[in-house]
């Protein structure tokens, strides 16, 4: 159609569009040169209710946007589904970096070789198994000492 | 689910659900509408349809409460001569509202039938053409236009009526 490559129309021609509309016979196309037309300055009088309705629409169609059509979805389907994988892979990526640089820190330095870290931990276990402190402790618990000694804290008090 | 699949699975059943709405309007051209009506909101709703274990029971549900909705409805027809009446001088809310061209035309849309509301959104708002909106609802291109066109006019004339009532 001649004016649709326009994209201008004429009072007649918006005349005769809007007559069409009211049929239910304008297509998607057309519909939109009278929504810019009665968009513009100048619209006469007689398109009152016209430009009312189609300056309805108008904001209706921002609100909404953009219409999902199965190609959007699609596409951003595709475009989540990237996503993911990159998010996956670099999850993998940095748990495995992750698990090779395994470190402990001795005496304020840092040693990465498991071997050593393992060595060095079984020496402060053997330190700890060689002292009698927690031996003492769990004898004072079954002895009631410890107990006792913390319930002295509230014998001075008077209740 | 895509709109081959809605094709595929759904309207088959127009005639179930047509049935089923007769039942329930005891009217056909009632049925009718509410049929249309129906499909038009499974379509909204299609992408999530997969998710259902039967898209059949969903459709019939979606049918049955358009149904419960359009007998409600008829206990209080709203229509724009009561809305006229309603917008009593005295209502500084509604004189208010009346100014703001773009709820005036929302309301008048919500006083059309359910049917002509979502047809006419589609077209006018959403951007489908006839022959779409047709074979969503599975019907004929010729029943859309003919919903749609009395939609349209009946969206100009009442806003004519109410802002050159009001003047």
């Amino acid at each position: 159609m001649k004016i649709l490559k326009r994209n201008i129309i004429s009072l007649q021609e918006a005349e005769k569009l809007i007559e069409k509309y009211y049929e239910g016979e304008t297509t998607v196309a057309e519909e939109h040169l009278l929504r810019k037309y009665l968009s513009g300055k100048n619209v006469p009088a007689q398109f009152e209710a016209e430009k009312a309705i189609f300056g309805y629409f108008a904001g209706e169609k921002e609100k909404q946007n953009v219409r999902i059509t199965p190609n959007t979805l699609k596409w951003v389907v595709s475009i989540a589904s990237a996503a993911a994988a990159v998010v996956l892979f670099l999850g993998i990526f940095l748990n495995t970096q992750y698990s090779t640089t395994s470190y402990a820190y001795v005496d304020g330095k840092k040693v990465t070789d498991k071997n050593e870290i393992r060595a060095l931990a079984q020496i402060t276990l053997e330190n700890i198994a060689g002292t009698d402190e927690v031996e003492n402790g769990l004898k004072n618990i079954e002895s009631g000492q410890t107990i006792e000694g913390q319930l002295n804290v509230f014998k001075e008090l008077e209740f | 689910m895509s709109s081959e699949r809605f094709k595929k699975e759904i309207l088959p059943l127009r005639q179930q659900l047509f049935h089923l709405s007769r039942k329930m309007l005891g009217s056909e051209q009632d049925a009718e509408d509410a049929v249309q009506e129906s499909l038009l909101k499974l379509w909204r709703v299609r992408d999530t349809l997969k998710s259902y274990d039967n898209p059949g029971a969903l459709a019939t549900t979606v049918t049955k409460n358009t149904c419960l909705d359009k007998i409600r409805l008829r206990k209080q027809n709203y229509t724009i001569d009561e809305y006229i009446k309603i917008g009593d001088k005295d209502d500084p809310q509604l004189q208010l509202e009346r100014k703001d061209t773009n709820k005036l035309i929302e309301m008048i849309i919500q006083t059309l039938p359910p049917l002509q509301q979502q047809i006419i959104r589609m077209k006018d708002v959403e951007g489908y053409e006839t022959e779409e909106i047709a074979e969503i609802t599975g019907t004929t291109v010729e029943a859309v236009r003919t919903n749609l066109s009395r939609a349209r006019k009946r969206v100009r004339e009442g806003y004519l009526r109410i802002v050159r009532g009001s003047e």
